[in-house]
């Protein structure tokens, strides 16, 4: 028996973790991978995917040790209460940024290729409207839709994956080393955000049935999506060359349409990947939405989060409308990236792993 | 009081996202472009300032002239009046869309667009080329896989000629190219490919070359390639190197090779293709090694003459070789000597397989490309001979 306490299992943490990374990145992943180490981007999505299993690792040995005081909770005890809410504050803010600009992306790219004439707005409002539906039914709930849709999803992206293969010249993967190594450090930079939303991690902690096993199975999400990123990335390059691919926005769509069935009896697939790819960004934006509000309930000492998603429906529908151009949406999402994002994935979860060493309590004393 | 206040909000909701498709389109409501012939508009060129005040699109010289091919898809059954055929002048591509849609009842669409044919004059303007090669690229709704081709020759002339066996030129055209598949000598390319390799390549492509065939009747055929270099128009390559081209550039599918065995000339059906680069060191040019290894079937002998005999084959098989090495060895002397450009793949190969010799060259890799020395190692395999011993 299932007991009803809006807690999730490990294989549904796996989902949950699977359906969050999975989003806005892959249709523009190749191209920044390109832009950075040309004909090795391929190697370098394989790095930075695994870079990610660091911070996973941090992430999950701080939850497992405070699971049941939750991100704000843990800060507070290991910083004290006014800074600890302090370190907080700015992953709350990246939450919500975040999503943002996820749904603007996502917005953006429907608007070029599906929707020319609908507004933006109309766009972004309904994707809001549910994922706030959903996010604030709980962790539950959300995991079990993700778990729903999850076969749909690799089905059908292995199909495309498998649709995109022919004429393409697999040459192309070559030459790996023929930028400096340094151009691969420094491409970890982009490329390790293209799998970020396993931050989520943060803050579920106190919703894990077993907090002991979701190190295993966030890393095997990860692993997966590495997997698919790579693929597609391979895929690209075999199709465009990494020039070609480094000057396109949106290279995976290029694949697709540049993709056919043997016999042609459906042309322009581009429109089952567009399809799809709205799943993947309302299962991003539900799982981020739910992960501000936690945050924010924590900060504000609100027992109840289903209130709290709602407050930030207004904040995301504005800022998802502030950039004015796709090239400032860029500008503005690399710059969340290299500031909250790097807070949020890399320096708070190292100083709470650091933390978490020196505190001897420990959370799971209040247990005992 | 609850339920109510939740029940009309609802109900407002569902009415604010129902009422509005802003992209509804009828499939009744569009034409299908399925073809485009764009030309400069050499007419135009003296008529207009250049300089206009830009507060009014005619001012600007209308450079381009487009001519789309368009498809009705709701009356491609019937046959009749399914097609239509509209010329535009215009200051560039998409403001030729726009002035199509003045002239139409329906609304131009890209999605289904099949063929791409670019003249001669337009690939010599660099400038001109390079803006429709951006137009291709940014449009979102355009099929990529539509083909492309160069045509020489009077556009007008084009229009005029029968489809033969198809209702429509495109197809035709198209049918043609799809033939890459069982001839060597015709070739194929799709949008996304000339983009590719003019990206890829600092503005070097090879790219089928569409000519009317005088001849019974008139009609098209493609059996040569221009190449382009350097974003403009710089040879045109003869059909007997095409197959060379095909071969460095993997592209070979299926080609008949003859070869003279005793007095006889003999067809070579080749289906299995491979060929192999090696860079090997020392020297002060490049020099290269290259082994093709080909499969296929004899089509044609003599008449009471025994072809089932393993010594014969041999002997035969060691003709080809010697044949087709010949042929790759002239061909290759061309593509050194006279076109001057490197159209078969070996700085493709040499940056991938040998990135810091190629870093080396890089700078003036055409010259190095000339210099270089290739040879040539060939292996052919005949595997049937049809059903008949002698």
């Amino acid at each position: 028996m299932t007991p009803n306490d809006d807690k999730i299992s490990s294989i549904q943490l796996g989902v949950f973790i699977y359906n969050t990374i999975l989003g806005v990145g892959i249709l523009t992943l190749p191209a920044s991978l390109a832009k950075e180490v040309e004909a090795g981007a391929w190697v370098l999505a394989i790095l930075s995917g695994l870079v990610n299993i660091i911070f996973i690792y941090f992430m999950c040995k701080v939850g497992e040790k405070y699971s049941e005081y939750g991100f704000a909770g843990a800060l507070r005890r290991q910083f004290g209460k006014v800074f600890g809410t302090i370190l907080a504050i700015p992953v709350l803010v990246y939450f919500v940024v975040f999503t943002a600009i996820v749904l603007r992306i996502f917005a953006e790219t429907i608007k070029l290729y599906l929707l020319s004439n609908t507004p933006l707005e109309f766009i972004i409002f309904p994707l809001i409207i549910l994922a706030i539906v959903l996010a604030r039914t709980g962790v539950e709930p959300s995991a079990r839709f993700f778990e729903s849709v999850t076969p749909l999803i690799i089905l059908i992206l292995v199909f495309l994956m498998f649709v995109a293969l022919p004429k393409s010249d697999f040459t192309n993967l070559r030459p790996v080393f023929s930028v400096s190594p340094v151009k691969y450090i420094t491409g970890l930079k982009s490329g390790a955000f293209a799998y970020s939303g396993y931050e989520i991690l943060l803050i579920i902690f106190p919703f894990l049935r077993k907090p002991e096993k979701a190190f295993k199975v966030s890393s095997i999400a990860l692993i997966i999506i590495t997997l698919f990123y790579t693929i597609i990335v391979m895929e690209t390059l075999a199709k465009f060359g990494s020039r070609e691919t480094a000057s396109l926005i949106y290279p995976t769509v290029n694949l697709i349409k540049a993709s056919e069935i043997p016999g042609g009896f459906i042309e322009r697939l581009e429109g089952l990947l567009m399809a799809l790819w709205v799943i993947f960004v309302f299962t991003t934006v539900v799982s981020t939405m739910y992960g501000a509000s936690v945050i924010g309930g924590d900060i504000l000492n609100q027992k109840e989060k289903k209130h709290i998603v709602s407050i930030f429906l207004p904040l995301i529908y504005i800022l998802s409308l502030t950039g004015e151009s796709v090239v400032e949406l860029f500008k503005m999402s690399d710059t969340l990236t290299i500031y909250l994002g790097t807070y949020t994935i890399i320096i708070v979860p190292i100083i709470m792993f650091i933390a978490s060493l020196l505190d001897r309590k420990g959370g799971k004393k209040g247990e005992a | 009081m609850k339920h109510k206040r939740g029940l009309i909000c609802i109900l407002i909701l569902t009415l604010l996202f129902t009422s509005g498709c802003w992209d509804k389109i009828e499939l009744e409501q569009r034409v299908f472009i399925t073809a485009m012939l764009i030309d400069l508009n050499e007419e135009d060129k003296e008529n207009k300032p250049i300089g206009s005040t830009g507060a009014f699109n005619d001012d600007m010289p209308e450079k381009l002239k487009i001519t789309f091919g368009m498809a009705n898809p709701s009356k491609i059954q019937e046959g009749e009046n399914a097609f239509l055929i509209r010329s535009v002048t215009s200051v560039n591509a998409t403001k030729a869309v726009e002035k199509l849609a003045t002239m139409t009842s329906r609304v131009p669409f890209y999605g289904q667009l099949r063929l791409v044919i670019l003249t001669e004059r337009l690939v010599r303007n660099k400038e001109t080329f390079k803006e429709i090669l951006d137009h291709i690229e940014r449009d979102a709704v355009i099929n990529s896989l539509a083909k492309v081709v160069i045509f020489t020759g009077n556009p007008e002339e084009a229009f005029e000629i029968d489809p033969k066996l198809e209702i429509l030129n495109s197809v035709y055209v198209t049918g043609i190219m799809d033939n890459s598949k069982i001839t060597s000598e015709t070739t194929d390319m799709t949008l996304t490919e000339l983009l590719s390799s003019i990206r890829n390549n600092d503005g070097l492509a090879a790219v089928p070359l569409l000519e009317v065939r005088p001849q019974d009747g008139r009609g098209f055929e493609i059996n040569r390639l221009a190449l382009i270099k350097d974003y403009s128009l710089l040879d045109y390559l003869d059909t007997r190197y095409v197959r060379t081209y095909k071969i460095m550039n993997r592209k070979f599918k299926n080609g008949k090779k003859v070869i003279n065995y005793k007095g006889l000339e003999i067809p070579f059906v080749i289906y299995t293709m491979n060929r192999e680069i090696w860079l090997e060191e020392g020297g002060d040019n490049l020099k290269y090694r290259v082994k093709v290894e080909v499969e296929g079937d004899i089509k044609e002998y003599s008449f009471e003459e025994n072809l089932f005999e393993t010594n014969t084959l041999k002997d035969i098989q060691q003709k080809i070789q010697e044949s087709i090495k010949m042929e790759l060895q002239e061909s290759t002397r061309y593509f050194q000597n006279v076109i001057g450009a490197d159209y078969l793949g070996f700085g493709d190969y040499t940056n991938k397989y040998h990135n810091s010799v190629y870093k080396k060259y890089k700078e003036n890799w055409d010259e190095s490309f000339k210099k270089a020395e290739i040879s040539y190692d060939v292996k052919a395999d005949i595997r049937r001979i049809g059903p008949s011993k002698k």
